[in-house]
């Protein structure tokens, strides 16, 4: 059977004729073995009740379904008598709903539902007995922290909503759910406090997730895009995050949160700058501690991206500006390197850029001594040998590190790294300068829907610095009753 | 065009000239450090280099002048040579002292590095330059020796009287202060006279000043302050010493009043020479006395008084 | 365009003056400090009609839209200042050590950058103002902990070979930001007199703390300096084992590109709105700036052809278009 008239059939609304129902749900399903049809008498009529195998729970289904409802007797047995009954007096689940067209009723097949066909009636009944396997709620992979809840997102956008719901029990909590994907029908779920959100951010949100014309939706990348700035900005202009209690903090100024079927990532819109360097252990700790690392933090991101093109910078251009005791210290360990300090540096990058993507992707097992290999060989013997010097390698070393103090902009940082390199290398400080320059604008250019990302520090509010350049205590926070859309342009 | 083409042309552009430009830079390797010169004639100028590491000379060139002597010390050293962190330049010829300010400006030398004259048939050869400047700063720091170098004596230099004061290495080894001007030493200044200029320079103060044998004056704190008022015909210069310390005060005054006055009658009064900022005092507190009278009726006629007063 | 904030527009043009301040090629002396301190007093009064005009509903970019020949002399005025920052650049790099091959190429390479940063519009140019006069005075502190032991206060003295007079002529030859003031304002969101008042007030003093501190530091080698901030820089090192002057390149290039930039973005603009068919108008003012850097030998940088280039666009216009429309003349 060709797609489109699959696609012809899915628009069609639900036959009330028992077989020909049965037929055409059939024929749209030809070839998949996962479709499971219960055929039996309803009181007296024709039934069916359709499941995909594995999407449910079968006790729950055989027990709360099948049991009662073949138990059914009544006096006039009409399709619509039935269903009736069945929705008013028997409440088989607490998620039902009905299916007009088969397209409906293929979407909620395949989303875990059980349907009940009748003869007679233009509708399918769906209970909502999903038992499929999925991830327990775990600790986020890459948002640890030491102070805050352990608990994240999974890949379930219903289990992500009851995390939200559990959090924050106000009613202004809006969780919308609707279908992306012509496909792959992917839940999506648009989070919001009513109170407190723009609604013209709302609406724009909507406006740009109604363009998105994809066929299937299978991580939060896909779905990014279509709300970033189209500008071209290096930096990252919706967040994600892992985490229901930084989901349910953003949601408190104003920010629109969504979730997304069969990822564990949220997005959240509109992000700014400064918030990749706050966690939640910054609300968890006194202020002045929590102040102190998150200026080590601003430090940390500054290191990551300019040491190793300012070392270069300085070493090949601007030698007065180094130590003298630091200055003979290098040109000794540079003695014997063979090749510019430029290349080494980009070379440096590119095997850490290597090792990092090889320990990403190997099995555990191997892991370990990829380790070692990187460590000993790559490390030890490359710096013994003459190939890298000491200095270029710490240099280097410390500023990966320093990235990984902020793993949110660890894109970012590496390429603005790589092209911060490049620039000192070949044009010394006034390349780096002008490179700088540039970066800046472009953040100062970047906006997320009218919100612009450096704020509060361009355009500044004062305001704005009691949780940038410090963390006040939450004695003076809860005063602030802020929201983003004060920073809106 | 579209944004693409023209931000695609614009890095291609960028790139070309990046590495046009870069390829050239030189590597750290090739590099020398150098630490001391050592000018030994201004007319035909021959150069002796001291880099960290030699002991002693590193290379020793002579060329028409110290740009065409440096040069050939590349050559002849096979790297390109970095004044930037240049400690010390030496000269025993005095018309060298007017290039110093065309030396900072085209090698970019450190403002703090030092000065030394060279009394005649004096050289570095055999010097550990980097000793000797460790001894050059444990006498100012000490207090012994007024605090120079190549910025102070170009700022002195500029002057209305053109004279400065730097270190000389005199033939036993030691240091001595000297008065020179743009063309020629003037004069070595006695010890005395030079603990004094420590003083009324007002940059380095001895820790410790030695009363008698047995007797030490430990300070705590000094500074001085310079005042002046125009009389008729001449102009009265008040240094006023705050001091601050254990042991007996007025014998310590009485000291630093004898040094003061040594330092004043051998450079201003002997060599007319400005070595610690009378015309800057002169022209902030006496400005309308120093326009209508030329410098040398103000350095014949001035006076001086020195008081020392305890700080508390 | 969209607006501005009054902070943004401070920081813009006080960036935009503390480069003239970074490349300054006269002496440093007490009459300049006067003179300039007379100087921003008459900028602010200037300021007056020009707030007074605003706020009685003018718009100089709905003026361009419909005519062709004011809009043409303020976009001639923005080249050459441009062109003369670039010339300021280039004189400066020498004392830089900029390590690049060829001023032009310097220039170059500016232009490049702002080739970009115009294209960002003046949305982005006002955010990173204020981010880089952050930086600014950070500069400004590190560069006063550093002069701190060079100073000498008794340096701070009058000179006879200036006078206030010629001190207030300076200030009022780069009294540029009275003309962009002009025109920014424009795009300000709130027209107050109190920002024109901050504006040059600031102005005033970095001015005054730049000369100050050079004095101070440099005392009677001023006379001999070629570029005196550069080389007050160079003496007041925070720390006696190595020379950090060269980081100051960090900040004079992002001045700089901030007031090329600027300059751009407003001819840019002028441009588009009076002559609507010419495309790439940022490319074409870069070029013209360049163009007039690199014959600017052949000019004359006399400072009388800009006391009556700010006589009449700053103080003339305005005034013409203040009447008028006191008169009900002028329209929004």
């Amino acid at each position: 059977m060709s797609d489109n008239t699959i696609e012809m059939l899915l628009q069609k609304k639900i036959l009330s004729e028992y077989k020909s129902n049965l037929a055409c749900i059939q024929q749209i399903a030809k070839g998949s073995s996962d479709l499971l049809v219960n055929e039996f008498l309803l009181s007296g009529l024709p039934a069916a009740l359709l499941c995909c195998e594995g999407m449910l729970s079968t006790s729950i289904i055989t027990e709360l379904i099948l049991k009662p409802i073949t138990q059914i007797r009544m006096k006039e047995p009409t399709a619509d008598n039935i269903f009736s009954y069945i929705q008013n007096r028997q409440l088989y689940s607490t998620d039902r709903s009905e299916a007009k067209t088969y397209e409906e009723l293929f979407r909620f097949l395949n989303s875990g539902f059980a349907v009940l066909i009748l003869e007679g009636a233009l509708t399918a009944l769906v209970f909502g007995v999903q038992g499929y396997d999925k991830r327990g709620i775990d600790e986020p992979s890459g948002e640890d922290n030491v102070m805050g809840a352990k608990d994240g997102f999974i890949e379930v956008v219903r289990v992500n909503m009851s995390l939200l719901r559990r959090r924050m029990k106000s009613p202004q909590l809006k969780l919308e759910l609707f279908v992306k994907g012509t496909k792959s029908q992917t839940d999506l779920c648009l989070c919001y406090m009513a109170d407190r959100v723009p609604q013209k951010l709302i609406r724009q949100i909507k406006e740009r997730l109604n363009e998105m014309e994809l066929e299937s939706i299978l991580s939060s990348g896909y779905v990014q895009p279509f709300l970033e700035n189209r500008r071209g900005c290096l930096f990252d202009t919706v967040g994600t995050t892992q985490r229901p209690d930084v989901l349910c903090a953003k949601l408190l100024e104003g920010r629109v949160g969504l979730l997304i079927e069969g990822t564990p990532f949220a997005l959240v819109i509109p992000k700014l700058f400064c918030e990749s360097f706050q966690t939640m252990d910054d609300y968890c700790y006194r202020p002045s501690y929590s102040t102190l690392v998150r200026w080590i933090k601003y430090v940390a991101f500054l290191v990551a991206v300019l040491l190793p093109s300012l070392y270069i910078a300085i070493a090949l251009h601007h030698p007065e500006l180094l130590n003298r005791t630091l200055l003979l210290i290098l040109a000794e360990a540079e003695e014997n390197a063979p090749i510019s300090l430029t290349a080494e540096a980009i070379g440096v990058l590119l095997i850490y850029e290597i090792i990092r993507e090889a320990g990403l992707r190997l099995p555990k097992a191997v892991g370990g001594a990829v380790s070692i290999v990187a460590g000993l060989i790559i490390g030890d013997a490359a710096v013994s040998s003459g190939l890298i010097s000491t200095p270029m390698l710490t240099v280097t070393a410390i500023a990966v590190i320093a990235g990984f103090v902020v793993p949110d902009l660890a894109q970012s940082v590496t390429l603005l790294r790589l092209a911060f390199i490049l620039a000192g290398g070949f044009l010394g400080l006034y390349g780096i300068s002008l490179l700088g320059v540039a970066v800046l604008f472009n953040l100062c250019a970047a906006e997320s829907f009218g919100f612009p990302i450096m704020a509060p520090l361009a355009p500044f509010y004062p305001e704005g610095m009691r949780d940038t350049v410090t963390r006040v205590g939450f004695r003076k926070m809860q005063s602030g009753d802020f929201t983003v859309e004060e920073y809106h342009e | 065009m579209t944004n693409r083409k023209a931000l695609g042309m614009t890095a291609v552009l960028l790139g070309m000239v990046m590495v046009w430009n870069g390829c050239s830079a030189v590597q750290v390797r090739d590099r020398t450090y150098l630490q001391a010169i050592e000018v030994k004639n201004a007319d035909q100028t021959e150069v002796q280099l001291h880099d960290f590491e030699t002991p002693g000379i590193l290379s020793e060139t002579a060329g028409d002048n110290l740009d065409a002597a440096l040069q050939k010390a590349s050559v002849f050293i096979g790297k390109e040579l970095f004044l930037g962190h240049l400690e010390l330049i030496a000269y025993a010829s005095p018309a060298f002292t007017e290039r110093l300010s065309q030396c900072m400006e085209e090698y970019r030398l450190s403002p703090a590095c030092k000065v030394l004259g060279l009394t005649k048939g004096q050289t570095l050869e055999e010097t550990d330059t980097q000793h000797l400047m460790e001894q050059l700063r444990r006498a100012e720091d000490s207090g012994l020796f007024p605090e120079t170098d190549l910025f102070s004596v170009q700022r002195e230099l500029e002057g209305t009287g053109g004279t400065a004061l730097m270190p000389v290495l005199t033939r036993d080894g030691d240091f001595a202060a000297a008065v020179v001007t743009a063309k020629q030493f003037c004069g070595v200044v006695s010890e005395k006279a030079a603990a004094g200029l420590c003083w009324l320079r007002g940059d380095n103060y001895p820790k410790q000043l030695a009363l008698s044998e047995k007797e030490n004056f430990d300070i705590s704190y000094g500074t001085i302050r310079l005042s002046a008022y125009a009389e008729d015909d001449h102009v009265a210069v008040t240094a006023v010493v705050h001091l601050q310390g254990k042991g007996d005060f007025d014998q310590a005054a009485a000291l630093i009043k004898s040094q003061c006055q040594a330092a004043i009658t051998e450079t201003v009064k002997e060599c007319h020479a400005d070595v610690f900022d009378i015309e800057a005092c002169l022209r902030s507190q006496c400005y309308a006395y120093l326009e209508k009278t030329t410098w040398d009726e103000v350095l014949k006629n001035i006076t001086f008084e020195i008081q020392v007063v305890d700080r508390l | 365009m969209n607006k501005i904030r009054s902070g943004q527009l401070f920081t813009v043009l006080l960036t935009c003056a503390a480069f003239t301040f970074l490349c300054q090629s006269a002496a440093f002396t007490m009459e300049g400090v006067f003179g300039e301190g007379i100087a921003a007093i008459a900028q602010i009064l200037l300021c007056i009609p020009i707030v007074f005009l605003y706020r009685g509903g003018f718009s100089f970019s709905a003026y361009a839209r419909r005519h062709q020949l004011l809009p043409l002399i303020f976009i001639g005025y923005l080249l050459i200042r441009g062109g003369v920052s670039f010339v300021r650049l280039q004189q400066s790099s020498s004392a830089l050590s900029l390590p690049i091959s060829g001023d032009l190429l310097a220039a170059g390479l500016i232009a490049l950058v702002c080739l970009y940063t115009v294209s960002l519009g003046i949305h982005a140019l006002a955010r990173s103002s204020t981010l880089i006069f952050g930086i600014l005075m950070f500069a400004l502190i590190i560069m006063f902990i550093g002069a701190i032991p060079q100073a000498e206060p008794q340096n701070l003295s009058m000179t006879p070979e200036d006078s206030i007079w010629q001190g207030f002529l300076r200030g009022m030859y780069r009294a540029d930001e009275l003309i962009l003031f002009f025109m920014l304002l424009d795009f300000c969101e709130k027209k107050q007199f109190r920002t024109a008042a901050a504006i040059f007030t600031g102005k005033f003093a970095l001015a005054a703390y730049f000369a100050l501190l050079g004095m101070a530091v440099l005392g009677n080698r001023m006379k001999q300096s070629a570029h005196p901030f550069f080389s007050t820089i160079a003496i007041s090192q925070p720390l006696s084992t190595q020379r950090a002057d060269a980081l100051y390149l960090l900040i004079f290039v992002m001045l700089c590109v901030i007031r090329i930039t600027l300059f751009t973005v407003l001819a840019a603009h002028l441009l588009r709105l009076s002559f609507p068919k010419i495309k790439y108008t940022s490319t074409i003012c870069l070029g013209i700036m360049l163009a007039i850097s690199a014959g600017a030998a052949m000019l004359s940088l006399a400072g009388w052809w800009h006391l009556a280039a700010l006589a009449v666009l700053a103080l003339g216009i305005p005034l013409c278009f203040l009447l008028v429309q006191k008169r009900g003349g002028v329209k929004a």
